[in-house]
């Protein structure tokens, strides 16, 4: 008998029986629709943070630190030295001044981080509106906190973007101090006054601050708080850290901060795959207990076929045809469900998420090698759960009296 | 209700060689019996201990032969026919068709051999449900392999004999207990067996009925010269085959030898 005809006489069945193959196939469906979703959550959450977090370069990130600032500051100097340790792509130096922002008649303390368009790449602001970057390192522009919004007065985030702030920068004057930079008595201080525009809002509401390019401060000598080095791939994070270190100075990486999380996430990974493998195993004694009671119903059916000449080896080839099928059919549904449903959920959360002014997730995520996975997976289930009342109809009587 | 064939010169009529269908595993001439019978004998458990069922039934059938085993119900017939069909193996004797000993066949040649040089029409369950009318038909055709586009002229035909054409699609919940008769027939000679067995199909039947097929069995017993094996406990028709075989505690009783009369409508 031919496979073709074998799938034929399968098709044949479900119509003769319609409600139970569709009850059948609907209790596949249900058991991977509800797996999926599940773990097509869990992918969704971790590519949220995880993910996105790598795929921007935050895990390849070391932020470099000096343990005693007076006796080793971060100077230019330390940056060229970074930039040759193996393995790096870039270094990113910035540096924190205390400032006073004016738009009109409002004015408000705010922290100003000036640093390259590199280290800004690299700082993951949410924004709630404008851009995050700037159209060039030395751009009289800046990407300011929505707290600093709205202390100046500006009641939507994008109400600010394009107007000009000025702002006074405190920098402190390291040649009156003759270098020591121990002590930086207030008088000490260079006012640097900065008239900037702003191109971005960030969704930070506690804290009022605002970056600009480094470049743009004009500054001869550069005592730097933070030097971020971004190494070419994650894997050579640690070996970068360490050489850093060698050098004496502290490294600190996102890695650490996130390694917390991706323990969780690993965690739950192997949850879902605890849940999935309890859920494919319950599918598979659906599958056997389905076949197995279609064969109970079908015993004068079976032993017709044999009367007729079928033989042991196209009788067990029917039936695991006939479970190979259903689960089949049943999870291919299953997977089209689960990614219907999860699409139409991400576009709500994405549509509700904009209109907060929050940037949108994507709350459900199917690797592109689930979906052969599932079948795969539920093929297997499928031959091996036809297996045993395959071998039941094998030895079933071809007289029934 | 008129299940009559077509009748010689009206048109599509029985041809052994019409399906052209299968090489039998085993083989016939007009010579030895076809089928041949010795010492069959068939015990089955008992909570009492082995009951004998069957014993020493010795029994030959020549090509073209119409046979009647006839008896009471218990008498063995359908012990025999199973035996015969492979379906039941016998405690003790054998059975030779076309020269091999089916008893000593294994299980997936005596699948070939009810596919191939076997026609089988049981009385109940004859017909797969789910299939429709022409698929049951193919369906011997479609246990050896046969393409679609081979098994389903032949099948056509043979509905077309035994004026079923028109219900070819249907399904068959949709048809007579008749009708089912006849697609069970058509199907048993789609693959031209050497033997056709039809185990107490016609019992069970009004009395129009069964005399309607017992002419459509006379009829393709004459049109093809196939050796016909019918079980019955009904003795108005004991006047239908060459021979009948008397059955009575699983034993032959005695042998009849007639020639079959002739019965106009």
């Amino acid at each position: 008998m031919k496979n073709a005809d074998v799938f034929k006489m399968v098709w044949a069945s479900w119509r003769l029986n319609k409600n139970k193959a569709r009850l059948s196939i609907a209790v596949v469906v249900f058991i991977v629709f509800v797996v999926l979703m599940i773990v097509t959550l869990g992918f969704g959450l971790a590519e949220a943070t995880l993910g996105r977090l790598a795929q921007q370069g935050v895990l390849n990130s070391i932020d470099v630190s000096s343990p005693n600032p007076d006796s080793a500051p971060l100077t230019d100097t330390v940056v060229e030295r970074l930039k040759l340790i193996e393995n790096v792509a870039y270094v990113a130096p910035s540096v924190d001044y205390a400032s006073i922002a004016k738009f009109g008649t409002a004015t408000t303390d705010a922290n100003v981080t000036a640093a390259t368009g590199e280290f800004f790449a690299n700082e993951l602001p949410v924004m709630l509106a404008g851009t995050s970057t700037f159209s060039s390192g030395e751009a009289s522009e800046v990407v300011v906190s929505s707290a600093l919004v709205k202390a100046l007065g500006y009641s939507e985030p994008g109400e600010a973007v394009g107007q000009t702030i000025d702002f006074s920068i405190s920098v402190p004057d390291y040649n009156q101090l003759g270098g020591d930079r121990i002590a930086v008595p207030e008088l000490l201080f260079n006012n640097i006054e900065k008239q900037v525009e702003v191109v971005g809002v960030t969704n930070e509401t506690q804290y009022s601050l605002a970056f600009i390019p480094l470049d743009i401060l004009g500054l001869q000598d550069k005592y730097y708080s933070v030097i971020r080095l971004v190494t070419k791939n994650q894997s050579d994070v640690a070996r970068v850290r360490l050489s850093v270190e060698e050098l004496g100075y502290q490294a600190v990486t996102y890695g650490d901060t996130f390694s917390d999380a991706q323990t969780i996430f690993n965690l739950a990974r192997i949850a879902f795959i605890v849940m999935g493998a309890i859920a494919l195993l319950i599918l598979s004694i659906v599958a056997a207990e389905t076949m197995t009671i279609s064969l109970l119903e079908n015993a004068s059916q079976v032993a017709v076929m044999k009367r007729l000449g079928m033989d042991d080896k196209q009788v067990h080839r029917l039936y695991v045809a006939e479970a190979l099928s259903f689960v089949v059919l049943g999870s291919a549904i299953g997977v089209i469900a689960t990614f219907a449903v999860g699409w139409l959920i991400n576009g709500v959360v994405y549509m509700l998420a904009r209109d907060q002014g929050t940037e949108g997730i994507l709350l459900f995520h199917m690797p592109l090698y689930l979906a052969p996975l599932v079948l795969t997976t539920t093929a297997v289930i499928g031959l091996v759960a036809g297996l045993f009342p395959a071998r039941r109809a094998v030895r079933m009587k071809a007289v029934t009296k | 209700m008129s299940i009559l064939l077509n009748a010689p010169g009206s048109g599509t009529a029985i041809n052994p060689a019409m399906t052209g269908a299968q090489t039998s595993p085993v083989n016939a001439s007009a010579e030895q019996p076809v089928l041949q019978t010795i010492n069959l004998t068939k015990y089955v458990d008992t909570p009492t201990g082995p009951l004998n069922i069957m014993n020493n039934v010795n029994l030959a059938v020549r090509s073209g032969e119409y046979v009647i085993i006839y008896g009471t119900s218990g008498s063995g017939k359908t012990t025999l026919i199973n035996a015969i069909a492979g379906l039941d193996r016998p405690s003790a004797g054998s059975i030779i068709v076309g020269g091999r000993d089916i008893v000593k066949m294994s299980d997936r040649e005596l699948s070939h051999y009810r596919m191939a040089a076997l026609g089988i029409v049981y009385q109940d369950t004859n017909i797969l449900d789910a299939l429709s009318v022409l698929q049951n038909v193919e369906m011997p055709m479609t246990l050896a392999g046969m393409p679609e586009e081979r098994r389903r002229p032949q099948a056509l035909k043979m509905l077309e004999v035994f004026h079923l054409s028109h219900m070819a699609n249907k399904m068959p919940s949709e048809i007579s207990a008749g009708e089912k008769f006849r697609v069970a027939l058509a199907r048993a000679l789609v693959n031209s067996p050497l033997i056709l067995l039809i185990d107490s199909m016609i019992d069970y039947l009004d009395a129009r009925t069964a005399d309607d097929v017992m002419e459509n069995i006379r009829f393709i017993n004459e049109q093809t010269g196939l050796a016909i094996i019918l079980t019955t406990n009904n003795p108005n028709f004991i006047h239908y085959p060459h021979k009948v075989v008397y059955m009575s505690g699983g034993q032959v009783s005695r042998v009849i030898e007639n020639r079959p009369l002739r019965h106009s409508q």
